[in-house]
């Protein structure tokens, strides 16, 4: 039987860089033009199965991105395993913000969290404002994954999720990693039953 | 989790299986046999697993079933039954809850049934992926288990893995013999019974037959709920359940029972009777049938219907009368009729005495006939001409104890499964000198047609009799919570033989109900909590009349430690007793040792004795009396009675389940979809304006289901430990469900009591939280509640107003208060009231007594914070004008967070001798509170005087009294300070 393992991801970054929309390209491959803004913290889960038969499954939440809900990120962002910090490349002051988050997140969050930067809005590169080499820069000195997106044209996605499947501890058990109860639980037996059951739709492996 | 079970040796194993399905089943079906088993396919392979797992302990959980053989006995069936194999779901570890199971299968052993084992060839094994058995271990060789419903090719098949030998030869015996059985009867079987097993995947715990414990139900549903926070959902499945089960009790109380025309009302009356050991003497007419509610508070009667020999001398005791009644009895119906039923009449007789046997022998022997038989006769004795009309339906005695249920012969077949119980509490915490016995009884009422069988409710009846003396209050408290634990009902169905001998908690586990476990509980007995008063004020407040003796009474009663033992949720939590009208019941003594009212001059008066209910929602409570007999004076206690109507809706059984499994399909299986359960809410910003003590503000946030499937959810703190809500917040559904398309409105408004006036007079007056309202397995919506908070002059410290700069509402921050030198004398506030009263209330009738129009009072306490002029300019015209201005003071003495005399100084108040000493007192007070205390007392002495009534003075005492040096009952230590001594204090300065 392959391995399965569960942690937990939290989307950071500023208003309307598009996380949910990444978020949505991501679990059900859709995308909306008009999204209303996120007022809350939305949960969803996708399993990413690894090269190795190892299934990977992300219980993400995707935070609001309104300065007026910062205090609560911390909820969130706490016993999180992977953090996906992302920016809107036509928005140089997003990357600010995502710097800004990337230092709460050394300062605060679990100290083996894994931090990935994501420039979304690929697709709209003609009104670039943030270049990939100042962004790769950064992340290189911090130690940060980093990749461009588009959850409109779906480019980039999978690939860094399944970049920080990969990169993620794959010999720790799930339940030690996910931090104690995070999660709704009490579903692990009948997501188990589906996958045998190979429920269409899920769980392909990304193609990278 | 399996562990438990897997320890076990095979046969204890089925034992134990055995005895967890029966708990599952219906009283009609018998369990006899049960296995544990891995579904391995189905028919139709939807389900099937693709590879058989490695080893045991790889086989997933999800697919651990209990496959049971089941009889299903109907009365004309005599011992044959009919057989069934049930396979049933069972949550992790065994079923510690009724909700952690389902019926999954249901397949009726006929002719065309087949059940088939084989065991797993070690070629098989290997092959199929399952592990080679180095030896021959019998705990650990597989078999295969097919069930077929029908020969019929297409018929349902099911299979099955087990390690469970034996669990599985009896399995098959047990199925062989039901398909013989089967094979003898005639005609086609009716398999109706099985509906309840197959209609649906699972149960709701409300079709239980057991009633839910009350104390659950009378819970908050979301303090039931798993711990949670923001990103940190808790336990979905178990909270998904709670507020399912919830939702489905609403629904059936709203919809069902509300709609539900015929009710039928049972009329019980309930006694309490102490005996102080003595024999039955005196006629018990009063206490059986007399409704006439005694004036409010009378005093006890003196021995004015003392020992009736002419009434007994009609009684059943003497050998003339019994001999008339069970002549009646025989003589059937037509001798019935010669005495009327009245409609007023009970239709039960829930008597409960105590000491009813005090000698030491009582103690160790049971002496059970002879006391309980007199007592039972003068019961019927006092019943009277009506006595033919009942018969004894239950009773149970302990020791001193003695519950007797009497029953109108007309009703005698409504009542069924009547189960009794007793516990001792008293020396040793087991003797039951002390303690409680109990009665059990399912009522149904009879329909008018034969067939349908109507649903029913269960009745409990508790008779206690808890520690005793003054102090013991902490004793009474734990008796009451020991007995909750320990009085429990047996079921007759035990663990048939001890399991296995490591596991202690099985051996002789019998199954029984708890007193909880009742649609509604009475409650009854000599509780024997007292009145923490010293003894001095008890009988000083008891021996008033007049226009003050009922408000003295109802102070008396703030005192009574059962009152705060509930009021503190110490003891009898969520129990309802009717307000009390009658003198204390206890203690009564005989001329020499007796006060004027008759109580004994050893002992402090009390209500010991008492009659408490409480109940769930499937059925209606209403008392119509509650008082005492004082003219039955045998005893040293009076004994108390109390009318209950208990209306029960006529449910047909049937119609009950219907509905219920129509709700049950529609939110059954919601832990089980792959939709993204997906609410919406109306509002993410809510700005509530501003809000005051006298003035909250509400608003409503608009929550719909948008998504296809159904939807819990919960409001959850920001983390764990703290509030949900914001100390000014409060929610009127803080869990909820809706289905798909519903919506609901959630109303929040704020709210303010005198601590939080206190601290938010004194805060930044602009509130703001972020409050998050969870989908289970879906988003956390965040809605931000803003709100300004208007300061008000009420609930301030004297000190604090005397630094206002001007009027309360005004005040920007707490930079801007007068330094302390240069406060004034006195706070504005009171010297506007006390100005406009001497100005204008001097003629108000009634003046601090009544209360005064609402409006008026809202007026002048807005006037007061804003410093606006009372807009009052013909007050003489107005007399409730004035009453409001009385009520406004008397309401800002009482907000003041520290009384105008410092607590610490009340003992000594309550000792001064003389009005020099009184004064002398004062001295010691800050200048603003000397000020305002002065000024208090000269209005009061100045109306005093004005007024024509001479009994003024001690009204406006008995009043102020308790505003100006308040009692906290709750300080439950010691009896609080003398009232008699505090109330003489003030009069020092008003008369």
């Amino acid at each position: 039987m392959s391995k399965q393992l569960q942690f937990k991801l939290v989307l950071l970054g500023e208003s309307a860089v598009g996380k949910s929309s990444l978020v949505l390209r991501f679990v059900k491959d859709q995308f909306d033009d008009y999204r209303e803004s996120t007022i809350g913290a939305a949960f969803l889960t996708q399993t990413v199965t690894l090269e190795d038969q190892t299934t990977v499954k992300f219980e993400i939440w995707d935070t609001a991105g309104q300065e007026r809900y910062k205090s609560l990120a911390p909820m969130y962002y706490r016993n999180a395993n992977c953090a996906v910090v992302v920016y809107d490349i036509t928005q140089s002051a997003s990357l600010e913000k995502a710097r800004s988050w990337i230092r709460e997140l050394q300062r605060q969050a679990d100290p083996s969290i894994i931090i990935a930067l994501c420039g979304n809005k690929a697709d709209l590169s003609a009104r670039r404002q943030v270049s990939q080499e100042e962004a790769k820069k950064y992340a290189d000195e911090e130690g940060l994954m980093w990749g461009e997106t588009s959850a409109k044209s779906g480019e980039g996605v999978q690939e860094i999720f399944a970049a920080i499947a990969k990169k993620l501890p794959q010999n720790t058990p799930a339940s030690a990693r996910a931090g104690g109860r995070a999660g709704p639980s009490g579903r692990t037996g009948v997501d188990l039953n589906k996958q045998a059951a190979g429920a269409p739709g899920q769980d392909e492996p990304c193609n990278c | 989790m399996s562990q438990p079970f897997a320890l076990l040796s095979g046969r204890a194993m089925s034992d134990r299986l055995k005895l967890v399905v029966q708990g599952l089943l219906r009283p009609s079906e018998i369990v006899n046999a049960a296995t544990e088993a891995y579904i391995i396919s189905t028919q139709d392979g939807t389900s099937g697993l693709d590879n058989i797992p490695r080893a045991r302990s790889d086989l997933p959980h999800g697919r651990k079933r209990v496959v049971a053989v089941v009889t299903h006995f109907e009365p004309q069936d005599g011992d044959r039954g009919q057989g069934c194999v049930i396979v049933i779901k069972m949550a992790q570890g065994p079923p510690s809850s009724k909700h952690e199971y389902s019926f999954e299968r249901a397949i009726p052993i006929t002719d065309g049934f087949s059940m088939s084992m084989a065991q797993m060839p070690s070629n098989t094994v290997q092959a199929t992926g399952l592990p080679r058995y180095t030896q021959s271990n019998s705990a650990n060789t597989a078999f295969t288990l097919t069930i077929a419903a029908d020969k019929a090719p297409e018929a349902e098949r099911l299979t099955l893995l087990t390690y469970d030998s034996e669990g599985l030869r009896t399995t098959l015996t047990e199925c062989r013999r039901c398909k013989e059985i089967s094979a003898l009867q005639a005609e086609p079987q009716d398999l109706s019974w099985l509906a309840a097993y197959i209609e649906r995947p699972s149960r709701p715990a409300i079709l239980s037959s057991v009633p839910p414990d009350l104390r659950m139900l009378q819970k908050p549903v979301h303090t039931l709920l798993s711990p949670a926070s923001a990103g940190q959902p808790g336990d979905e499945a178990f909270d998904m359940a709670i507020i399912r089960e919830d939702w489905i009790r609403r629904r059936v109380r709203d919809q069902l029972l509300a709609s539900t025309a015929p009710r039928s009302s049972l009329r019980i009356r309930v006694g309490t009777f102490n005996v102080n050991g003595k024999m039955p003497t005196q006629d018990l007419s009063s206490w059986l049938r007399d409704d006439r509610i005694y004036e409010q508070f009378i005093p006890p009667l003196k021995e004015i219907s003392p020992l009736s020999l002419s009434d007994l001398a009609q009684s059943p005791l003497s050998t003339d009368t019994s001999n008339d009644a069970r002549d009646s009895i025989a003589a059937g119906a037509d001798d019935k009729t010669r005495v009327a039923e009245d409609q007023g009449d009970p239709d039960l007789f829930v008597l409960a005495f105590q000491e009813l046997d005090l000698s030491a022998e009582a103690l160790l022997y049971s002496t059970k006939t002879v006391r309980e038989d007199a007592w039972c006769a003068a019961v019927f004795a006092g019943l009277g001409e009506k006595a033919v009309l009942y018969e004894k339906l239950v009773s149970k005695q302990l020791v001193g104890m003695l519950l007797l249920v009497i029953v109108r012969k007309r009703l005698r077949e409504s009542f069924s499964d009547i189960r009794s119980a007793s516990v001792g509490a008293g020396i040793m915490g087991m003797m039951g000198n002390k303690g409680a016995t109990a009665v059990r009884m399912a009522y149904a009422p009879t329909s008018s047609e034969e067939a349908a069988s109507t649903r029913p409710s269960t009745l409990t009846f508790v008779n206690s009799h808890l520690a005793a003396f003054d102090e013991m209050v902490d004793r009474r408290n734990a008796d009451f919570h020991d007995i909750c634990k320990r009085l429990l009902f047996d079921t007759g169905m035990t663990g048939q033989e001890p399991l296995a001998p490591d596991d202690v908690s099985s051996e002789s586990n019998p199954i029984t109900l708890n007193i909880f476990e009742t649609d509604v509980l009475f409650w009854m007995g000599d509780l024997n909590y007292r009145l923490n008063l010293p003894e001095t004020d008890v009988r000083y407040l008891l021996s008033s009349s007049g226009k003050i003796r009922k408000s003295n009474m109802e102070l008396l009663l703030r005192f009574d430690q059962l009152y705060l033992a509930q009021y503190m949720q110490k003891a009898f939590e969520n129990f309802k007793e009717h307000p009390i009208r009658h003198a204390p019941s206890y203690r009564f003594a005989t001329d020499a040792m007796a006060d004027t009212l008759g109580y004994d001059t050893k002992r402090k008066p009390a209500w010991t004795d008492r009659i408490l209910h409480t109940h769930s929602a499937m059925v209606d409570v209403e008392q119509s009396s509650y008082g005492s007999h004082p003219d039955i004076s045998m005893s040293d206690h009076k004994p108390i009675s109390a009318n209950f109507d208990v209306r029960v809706a006529s449910l047909d059984a049937t119609a009950f389940d219907k509905f219920v499994q129509g709700l049950w399909r529609e939110v059954g299986s919601i832990e089980e979809s792959d939709e993204v359960p997906r609410l919406r809410v109306d509002a993410t910003f809510i700005d509530f304006g501003t809000f005051s003590y006298r003035k909250p503000s509400q608003r409503s946030l608009h929550v719909e289901n948008i998504g296809k499937t159904p939807c819990t959810y919960r409001f959850i703190a920001t983390t764990l430990g703290t509030n949900i809500f914001p100390e000014w917040l409060e929610v009127d559904q803080v869990s909820g469900l809706l289905l798909p398309g519903e919506s609901t409105d959630i109303n929040i408004s704020t709210r303010v009591d005198k601590a939080l006036a206190t601290k938010l007079n004194i805060s930044q007056t602009e509130v703001t939280r972020t409050l998050i309202l969870h989908t289970a397995m879906g988003k956390d919506h965040f809605i931000t509640a803003v709100a300004k908070y208007e300061r008000t002059s009420f609930a301030n410290n004297l000190s604090m107003l005397a630094r206002l700069p001007g009027p309360i509402r005004g005040l920007k921050s707490l930079n801007d208060l007068l330094p302390a030198d240069h406060a004034v004398t006195a706070p504005r506030e009171v010297m506007r009231l006390i100005n406009w009263l001497m100005t204008n209330a001097t003629n108000a009738e009634g003046l601090f007594l009544q209360a005064g129009d609402s409006k008026a009072v809202d007026t002048i306490c807005e006037c007061l914070d804003t410093g606006v002029e009372f807009p009052f300019h013909h007050p003489e015209k107005e007399p409730v004008v004035a009453l409001a201005f009385g009520e406004v003071f008397m309401r800002f003495l009482e907000m003041l967070p520290d009384p105008v005399i410092p607590v610490s100084m009340f003992s000594r108040c309550a000792e001064v001798s003389s009005k020099n000493q009184a004064f002398e007192l004062l001295e010691e007070l800050p200048a603003v509170n000397l000020n305002v205390w002065i000024s208090t007392t000269a209005i009061l002495h100045y109306f005093a005087q004005q007024d024509p009534v001479s009994s003024r003075i001690e009204q406006f005492v008995a009043v102020f009294t308790s505003v100006l040096l308040p009692d906290d009952p709750t300080a439950l230590a010691s009896p609080s300070t003398s009232l008699r001594g505090k109330r003489a204090f003030l009069r020092y300065f008003i008369s």
